[in-house]
């Protein structure tokens, strides 16, 4: 049964990523600046936005065809998060590091998920994003607010990242497909 | 395989064993461990308004029940393999529960400081040269600042008391707002903050001289009322913020200036707002007229009572000539059905201030009291 599953998966080679965060993290930032598209016109996302990435694994040599799902970060949108929950291989969380207000929301709404069932051994990659702007948290800064460390259930890591200058965006989605892979496909 | 022996040997594999080793049912045991660590920590939090605040004695008991909240909260990720999802759910609102009942004693037992610093956002840092900060001595626990001015102004404002020495010498600039003087407008220079940081102001006249530009690395309004604040002026160069926050302002007149970035705008209410930005996001208010220029369509949620207009001619500048303005493009987060949105409305052309209201009236003029200009504007609506 197992292996009919596991060629099932190995015929489609899709990959859903997940993106959530905050609303004024930067998810809708990343995705277009990924895409190569203008990240200046940015509108507050209402709903979600799916978008198809031909992710070349090369340490596989296999092409892996990718989904990236950003779903908007306010308030009346994060109930809706979980209708995109179903067969996520992997979580983006992206954190806004120049928001120190706010990172205790952060903080509750991103335990909140990692108790969701559905998504219950998806890989995790924590963006800090923004880290262009002067005076922004860093990687111990975040790690201890958001208590990571605390976190047995997921594969996790931190990436420190600029939706603007394009730093560490193409790094984290390897690890992301890397880390879901490996459990996708090499049991 | 090679993935699987990495899975069994990630760093973050805890002492899956510590619950096991007893003959009794892991989770039943877990539970009773739980429990009585629970009851414990209430109890010392019970007892926390009994110990003397002198000698650090008090201090001490907090920073206990702290480390025994993170051991807790340890203990719940450690048992996560043999607990069903639902138990690890309430385990885990448990742990939270024990960390409010803590932060509302804290906030009670907390004497009131005679003035408080407002501190600026620059200046809103946990200090992680700070022994006492650094995760790395402590890991898994939280940082006792971050815990405790989760809970508000009050709390935050005592801590900053104890580490005001450390903090970079830095000028106040509402304290020397909020003093008396026979005319109600101020022009604080910011020359010497990196930071403009406006709050907990009433009936002020305030413009932001060019002096300010050097100050516009972030910017915030907060608790203000019946106040007019302009800070067109420093923004309109080369300087604009990259980031901007106006909250809980009432009965006020703010000519925000220029943002490279988002505007949040949140708990405003009868108001009239002036702003150019690139991103607009506006929570939680009520009867605000907004002339806005606006890079990408502004959104609202939870708001009433809404009134957009684009921004009055006297503060385009050549950054806004050149993007197209969505002003008009509102989003309301809280109406996803076909049709207009109740919650805003356009601000019909007659109704919007003329541009001699905004050249004239606006910057004030000797014996022009707050009030006066106010009203003039029509705030609050009529």
């Amino acid at each position: 049964m197992l292996s009919i599953l596991r060629k099932a998966r190995l015929k489609d080679k899709e990959m859903r990523i997940l993106m959530l965060g905050l609303d004024n993290a930067g998810k809708t930032t990343i995705v277009k600046k990924v895409m190569g598209e203008d990240v200046n016109t940015v509108s507050p996302t209402l709903g979600f936005i799916i978008k198809t990435i031909d992710y070349d694994g090369r340490a596989r040599g296999h092409k892996t065809n990718t989904c990236l799902g950003d779903v908007g970060g306010q308030k009346t949108l994060r109930s809706y998060w979980r209708n995109y929950f179903e067969k996520t291989d992997a979580l983006i969380w992206v954190v806004d590091s120049t928001d120190r207000l706010r990172i205790d929301d952060c903080r509750i709404e991103l335990q909140g998920l990692l108790q969701e069932e559905r998504l219950a051994g998806a890989s995790l990659l924590v963006f800090a994003n923004k880290t262009d702007v002067e005076g922004c948290m860093d990687e111990q800064e975040i790690l201890s607010a958001l208590e990571l460390e605390n976190v047995r259930t997921h594969h996790w890591h931190v990436l420190q990242c600029s939706a603007m200058t394009g730093r560490n965006l193409e790094e984290g989605l390897a690890w992301v497909v890397e880390d879901a892979k490996k459990r996708l496909f090499l049991y | 395989m090679a993935t699987q022996a990495e899975v069994s040997t990630h760093p973050l594999a805890g002492p899956k064993e510590l619950y096991r080793s007893s003959t009794m049912d892991p989770k039943e045991r877990f539970y009773r461990h739980f429990l009585d660590n629970d009851t414990d920590l209430r109890d010392q939090i019970s007892q926390l308004e009994s110990l003397a605040n002198v000698g650090g004695e008090r201090q001490e008991a907090i920073d206990h029940i702290l480390a025994g909240i993170s051991k807790l909260q340890n203990e719940v990720a450690d048992a996560a393999d043999f607990t069903p999802s639902y138990d690890r759910k309430q385990y885990s609102e448990a742990v939270k529960n024990i960390q409010d009942a803590l932060n509302e004693a804290v906030t009670k037992i907390t004497p009131k400081s005679r003035f408080q610093f407002k501190r600026t956002t620059k200046t809103v840092y946990v200090d992680m040269g700070a022994p006492e900060n650094d995760p790395r001595l402590n890991p898994g626990s939280f940082s006792r600042k971050n815990t405790l001015s989760a809970d508000g102004e009050e709390s935050s404002a005592a801590v900053v008391e104890d580490t005001v020495s450390e903090l970079p010498p830095s000028k106040n600039y509402n304290e020397e707002l909020s003093q008396p003087s026979s005319s109600s407008v101020r022009k604080p220079s910011f020359s010497a903050a990196r930071s403009i940081g406006i709050s907990n102001q009433t009936g002020l006249h305030i413009i932001l001289p060019p002096s300010a530009a050097r100050a516009t690395a972030a910017g915030s309004l907060t608790e203000l009322s019946g106040c007019i604040i302009d800070m067109s002026i420093p923004t309109s160069g080369g300087t604009a913020f990259p980031g901007l926050a106006l909250k809980n302002i009432k009965t006020s007149l703010v000519v925000a200036g220029r943002v490279n970035g988002p505007v949040h705008i949140t708990g405003v209410t009868d108001s009239i707002l002036v702003v150019a930005a690139r991103q607009v996001r506006i929570h939680e208010c009520k009867n605000v007229d907004i002339y806005l220029h606006c890079g990408s369509h502004p959104i609202i949620e939870d708001c009433s009572g809404m009134r957009f207009a684009p921004l009055p001619a006297c503060y385009v500048s050549e950054a806004e000539e050149t993007s197209e303005n969505q002003w008009d493009q509102v989003d309301d987060f809280k109406w996803l059905k076909a049709g207009h949105s109740p919650n805003w409305t356009i601000l019909a052309e007659e109704e919007r201030l003329s541009p001699e209201v905004w050249t004239g009236i606006v910057p004030g003029k000797p014996g022009a009291s707050v009030d006066e200009i106010l009203a003039k504007v029509g705030i609050p609506r009529t």
